[in-house]
């Protein structure tokens, strides 16, 4: 329900608005500007456009445009270029080739309006646009239209109509045309398709009834809601944009009555010096409202926002001598009481609303600073700081004390004041943490804070040291805020606390490079000195040392010795083995060595079998 | 034989679009003007931008399963309630899924806001509330003191995500956003300044503000573990083109002046990110072998020393190419990292380590695990088995066994020596008797 009702009050609110806000046509005009100096075809034809609603001077830019290269099939180039070339007022110099492509979009039996409409100005602008059998032209028009007829279409077919002498078609189309547009909040219309279809429309419409010299079929409402889309699209930077919004702009600035703008000329505020503020009243464009009687700009009401108390009504603004369109509004009645004002500020029978700040200074007064505890057993010893000074000796408190600050805010009477923004930040001298509490007033208007150091600690990721105090005072009212340093503390953060500046512990989780780690090896046994185990291991060699030595002393006898084969192979046998073994000591693995002493292992017992049967029969015999 | 080529075609195209495909959610069409100029740098960059209304009855983002949509920019603070299939369950599943999520609110944005924001791990001040910083507005200020002047020393320290050419004061006016600092996935883009708090401006502030100070966030971040970027500005006026070409001067402090705001390059700069034009890393080639070795294994014996490559690349202007860093960190791991070294940068984006396997024997992994602000999480591991020494390879030779090497060997001299002293020894017959 509410839903519906909305837009109906909110019609009634628009009807008679004002419109806050500008174009303006002088930086329109530098981008146009800028864009004269381009070398592609469309953004030059839309500088050309735009300066030639503004009636400034075109430069001179046949040069550029017989040299640029157009693409036959792209009928908006070639469209683009033509007319550019008639604004610049240099069609002689165009190729004449460049008839071909709309002769031949006209040609063809399914060209779009959009075509059509390039095709046709195309010619027009080489002079060739001669229509004939208009009727039945319009007629094939129309049923092209029918297909698709979309807001950008009509737009198209205002524009040929313009050119083929229907404007009676475009009056009647018009008003159902204008219905198609979309509404925005319900407080902007504009068409699908945005600003060129907005403007296209807008300006082929106003311009066919001027031809007409019909009344304009724009109610005063859709005047107000075009213009207030207009100027949401003000901050366009292209030509084209800019040719666009200024094409619209012109033509519903030409309308009677036109939308009138409000806005402030300069500041938004007043101060004790200067008690004035200056609006501007003007049209779309910025030119004086026509037939706009000096009298009948009144600022009907004034309103505290904070109390809602009228602070004046009916009071009329003078017309600044010399400027038409500037209007002063005096306000030194209530430039003692500071605050946010609303005014409604009527232009004719058209009113809107104006927020306007009254600043006043603002200072600390009777700051006093002390320690105390926090179970109140002592109460805080007091002592007075004088802005803009700071406190001379440091402060010193730990986690069973707290920091008393009170102090109240004055005005420029040495009245006490409220203030939206009364904080009270500690901070360390240097780094990021900070902690800001907020400074509640009493029915005296004296602001106090408490700030008990133990719960302080945390935000300040109990870190013990120096910090300072500031107090912030800010109000929307204020002329300027204040920030002032007004003592040092050196705070004790008690078991908890960790030295200011030692590492602290990062909060945020493993983000970046972490601690490099290496692995510890197993360190090496401890081992003797090299000369004690030679002298073992001479000592292990010492028995068989001895018994070669004892051997050779004694002299062998190894006559037994038979000299045959099997001897001579156990013994070469039995030597292998043993030297197997010292070979799986230096490489052989366990699985080799076993297959390598198989063998041996078998040759040792058949060949030791033999000699000790024949050593036996040797004895026996 | 042509259609199948053209298919195919148009599956290639389909795919390097999908990227791309991008659905903003806006108040009004008008919204599509008044920040033309972001979406402008959107669709030079090649996005394909689908405007709809956000209570727009037919509102999808998935089809059968799959998503229409890559990224999705909400610009429609003052939304009651999403229309079509649309929901903050729906959109939460869009970022568990990948998405990516620009969103801007103001301080009139209503409590769908609120509720996605809380879900991505934001807290956004409440209705009405906005920042407001008496010390550093713009002159262009309404009297409220909330369109602020941010100063670019203000922003996160990560190139990745906020560009390199941040000089110019930045406009910001709407809502703060409060984080929980215990939550690493979340990025304070850009805090304000100390004089700043988040409030109803027409009123004095009774209760203590929600966001004060440095912690008043107003543009946030976070990268999902799944490698979605969301980005949430408190404010929808610092993507319009108003901020984009609007002078900064501030009013109070130092006064800072500006022809034009910064907020434009900053803008851009979050989108790339934020849509996955940067910051995006992968793991090309991985390898390792033994040192001396050119062929890799998976088993390796305590204490060789091994070679470990990885080569990571980087997406740059719609490239892959060498990633440059010089925080790379290998670790290898058995449960604890036994050993994380930086790996050493090569040409062309080839990370080295040189290091000794552990003398623990048992199952390892190399890890590399690159999470750094602003890059997608980077991580890749390869398992490998580490061995104790096969009998062959202890030492030989060791000085103080020697006593028992010449032991040994003496004993089977002696043995070999007996052998013929033993079988074959005759014993003088003493001739001095029976002669």
């Amino acid at each position: 329900m509410i839903r519906y009702l909305l837009p109906v009050l909110s019609l009634v609110v628009v009807s008679n608005a004002i419109l806050q806000g500008i174009v303006d046509v002088k930086r329109l005009q530098g981008i146009l500007e800028e864009g004269v100096k381009s070398k592609d075809i469309s953004t030059l034809y839309f500088s050309l456009k735009g300066l030639k609603l503004l009636n400034a001077k075109i430069p001179d830019v046949c040069d550029v445009i017989t040299a640029m290269k157009w693409d036959s099939d792209n009928i908006e180039q070639v469209f683009h270029l033509a007319t550019a070339a008639e604004l610049a007022g240099c069609q002689n110099f165009l190729n004449p080739d460049i008839l071909a492509p709309p002769v031949a979009v006209l040609d063809k039996d399914n060209a779009s309006l959009a075509d059509t409409y390039h095709a046709i100005y195309t010619m027009k602008a080489v002079g060739k646009g001669a229509v004939y059998e208009r009727e039945s032209a319009l007629k094939n028009l129309i049923q092209v239209l029918k297909k698709d007829d979309t807001p950008a279409n009509y737009a198209y077919l205002f524009a040929l109509c313009e050119h083929m002498g229907c404007q009676a078609w475009t009056a009647m189309h018009a008003e159902s045309a204008l219905l198609a547009a979309d509404e925005t909040d319900s407080k902007m219309l504009h068409f699908d398709g945005g600003l060129p279809v907005t403007s296209a429309i807008l300006s082929t419409i106003i311009r066919s009834h001027k031809f007409l010299k019909k009344p304009s079929p724009l109610t005063e409402e859709q005047r107000y809601k075009f213009g207030a889309y207009l100027l949401s699209r003000r901050s366009v930077t292209s030509p084209r944009g800019a040719a666009l919004l200024l094409d619209a702009a012109v033509h519903l600035a030409d309308e009677q009555p036109t939308p009138i703008c409000v806005v402030f000329k300069d500041k938004k505020y007043i101060t004790a010096d200067y008690d004035t503020i200056e609006f501007s009243v003007t049209d779309l464009i910025g030119r004086p409202v026509p037939n706009l009687k000096p009298e009948e700009v009144v600022a009907q009401s004034g309103t505290r926002l904070a109390d809602d108390v009228v602070v004046l009504s009916k009071q009329p603004l003078s017309q600044k001598p010399n400027e038409q369109t500037t209007f002063i509004l005096n306000l030194s009645k209530i430039k003692a009481q500071h605050g946010l004002y609303k005014i409604s500020l009527s232009v004719g029978s058209k009113s809107a609303n104006f927020n306007v700040a009254v600043l006043g200074e603002i200072q600390v007064a009777s700051v006093e600073i002390g320690i105390g505890d926090v179970d109140g057993t002592t109460s805080p010893k007091l002592t007075t700081v004088a802005y803009p000074n700071k406190l001379a000796e440091k402060l010193q408190a730990d986690h069973l004390q707290k920091v008393s600050l009170k102090f109240s805010v004055r005005d420029k009477f040495n009245k006490a004041v409220l203030v939206q923004q009364a904080f009270v930040r500690v901070a360390p001298l240097a780094g990021p943490e900070e902690a800001i509490y907020v400074a509640e007033p009493d029915n005296t208007k004296t602001y106090k804070v408490d700030l008990n150091v133990a719960a302080v600690s945390k935000h300040l990721s109990h870190a013990s040291g120096e910090y300072s105090l500031t107090l912030l005072l800010g109000d929307s009212a204020a002329a300027a805020p204040v920030a002032w340093p007004l003592a040092d503390l050196a705070l004790h953060f008690g078991k908890d606390a960790a030295a200011v500046g030692s590492a602290m512990q990062s909060a945020r989780g493993h983000r970046g490079a972490l601690d490099e780690v290496a692995h510890t090896f197993r360190s090496a046994e401890a081992r003797p000195a090299r000369a004690v185990s030679d002298v073992f291991a001479c000592a292990c060699a010492a028995p068989l040392l001895l018994l070669l030595l004892l051997w050779a002393r004694l002299g062998l006898n190894l006559s037994l010795f038979p000299c045959s084969l099997s001897a001579l192979l156990f013994h070469a046998a039995l030597g292998g083995s043993l030297s197997l073994y010292g070979v799986l000591w230096l490489q052989l693995s366990m699985f080799d060595t076993l297959r390598y002493l198989l063998p041996l292992a078998a040759l040792t017992f058949l060949s030791g079998h033999r000699l000790l049967r024949r050593l036996a029969a040797d004895k026996t015999r | 034989m042509k259609i199948p080529i053209i298919l195919g075609i148009l599956v290639c195209f389909s795919i390097a679009h999908a990227e791309k495909e991008t659905l903003v959610l806006v108040d009004n069409l008008n919204i599509r003007e008044t920040h033309s100029q972001f979406f402008k740098s959107l669709q030079e960059r090649g996005y394909s931008l689908t405007f709809k209304l956000a209570d727009d009855a037919n509102l999808v983002l998935s089809k059968y399963g799959e998503y229409l949509f890559k990224n999705l920019i909400v610009f429609s603070p003052s939304i009651v309630e999403f229309g079509g299939q649309l929901d903050t369950e729906a959109i939460t599943k869009f970022i568990d899924d990948g998405g990516n999520v620009l969103m801007a609110g103001n301080s009139a944005a209503g409590d769908v806001y609120r509720e996605i924001a809380s879900e991505c791990g934001f807290e956004m001040d409440e209705e009405s509330a906005a920042v407001i910083d008496h010390f550093n507005y713009d002159s262009l200020d309404d009297g409220d003191h909330t369109r602020i002047v941010v100063s670019p020393k203000n922003l996160i320290n990560a190139p990745t995500i906020v560009g390199t050419q941040n000089t110019q004061p930045l406009l910001f006016e709407g809502t703060g956003l409060i984080l929980d600092k215990d939550n690493s996935l979340v990025l304070p883009i850009l805090t304000a300044d100390s004089t700043a708090y988040s409030y109803n401006p027409k009123s004095q502030v009774k209760e203590y503000p929600h966001a004060v100070g440095r912690k008043t966030v107003l543009i946030a971040a976070l990268q999902a573990r799944n490698n979605a970027r969301i980005i949430f500005s408190g404010s929808l006026f610092f993507f319009s083109d108003e901020a984009f070409s609007s002078p900064v001067a501030k009013v109070h402090g130092d006064k800072v002046k500006a022809a034009v705001s910064g907020n434009k390059a900053l803008a851009v700069d979050l989108s790339e990110w934020a849509f996955g034009e940067r910051g995006q890393l992968r793991v090309r080639h991985v390898s390792h072998h033994r040192e001396g070795d050119k062929l890799t294994t998976n088993t390796y014996t305590i204490t060789d020393s091994v070679v470990y490559r990885i080569e990571i690349e980087e997406l740059k202007n719609g490239k892959w190419q060498p990633f440059e860093a010089n925080d790379v960190q290998l670790e290898f791991v058995r449960i604890d990292p036994f050993i994380r070294t930086t790996l050493k940068r090569k040409p062309n984006g080839v990370y080295e380590a040189v290091f000794k396997v552990p003398d623990v024997w048992g199952v390892y992994q190399f890890k590399v695990d690159y999470d750094r602000i602003g890059y997608t999480r980077l991580y890749h591991s390869t398992q490998v088995s580490v061995r104790p020494l096969q009998h062959t390879q202890y030492e030989r030779f060791i000085p103080s066994a020697y006593p028992y090497y010449v032991s040994a060997f003496s004993m089977m001299i002696g043995v070999f020596l007996f052998s013929f002293v033993f079988l074959y020894y005759k014993e003088e017959t003493p001739k001095t008797k029976s002669e």
